[in-house]
């Protein structure tokens, strides 16, 4: 008895990747988009390397939208978000068992000075193939979060958010 | 832009379904309360534009610059 599973490829154009090939399945539905993007609504999260924290957040119908993201936990131990239920339930989250939470990295000319979003991460409930880019109403945190020097391990941005 | 007055106690609806109510007048401050489905997304400009500059700027790096990164990062 032969078993078939259909799985649907997609080839991607990246300006960073070159093209790429995304199992259809691993696309994750921004039903927002992003800031400054509310109409790209399908990204590919393509790792950087085998390991290690980086990644590319690549709109699958737009070639030149690739962001470099990362997981924030690995510069700032303890970054704390608080999620709203109504934010949960935008990407169908249950009880936020299969979150990822990633932040959009600015890298400068010189890479070294590149900074997180800790505002402003983006939430991806990797069940539900889900995400959005969570816009508190308030926090501790800025835009901008040196990732390489010594200030990610220092308490969060003072007063006031981005610069 | 539309630009109507409103005293305190007024409201606006937007489309059918989001409704803006003129809560309190302090001054020059303005508590405003906003009635909308889940599903609009309702925030301070001031903020959602800050998110759009740092979206547009992340994404705006040229090829070279993330290809450095990429191999320069491992030695930071």
């Amino acid at each position: 008895m032969d078993f078939y599973i259909e799985v649907k490829i997609l080839k991607i154009q990246s300006k960073i990747l070159g093209e790429i090939e995304i199992e259809e399945s691993a696309i994750i539905h921004f039903p927002d988009g992003i800031p400054a993007f509310e109409e790209e609504r399908r990204f590919a999260i393509v790792p950087m390397d085998e390991s290690g924290p980086f990644y590319y957040l690549q709109a699958v119908n737009r070639p030149e939208l690739c962001l470099v993201i990362a997981d924030p936990f690995v510069f700032f131990p303890d970054y704390q978000v608080e999620v709203p239920e109504p934010e949960l339930q935008r990407i169908q989250a249950e009880e936020g068992k299969n979150i990822s939470l990633l932040s959009v990295l600015t890298i400068p000319d010189d890479f070294r000075q590149t900074t997180a979003n800790l505002f402003a991460p983006l939430l991806i409930d990797t069940g539900s193939k889900k995400g959005i880019q969570f816009i508190p109403e308030k926090s501790l945190y800025s835009t901008k979060h040196s990732i390489f020097t010594s200030e990610s391990s220092a308490a969060p941005a003072a007063a006031g958010q981005g610069e | 832009m539309l630009v109507l007055n409103r005293k305190k106690g007024e409201a606006i609806i937007i489309g059918h379904n989001v409704e803006i109510s003129i809560l309190e007048v302090q001054g020059d401050n303005i508590k405003i309360g906003i009635e909308a489905p889940r599903e609009v997304k309702i925030f301070r400009k001031e903020i959602y534009d800050e998110i759009v500059e740092a979206n547009r700027q992340a994404a705006s790096q040229p090829e070279e610059v993330i290809s450095r990164f990429k191999e320069m990062k491992s030695q930071m």
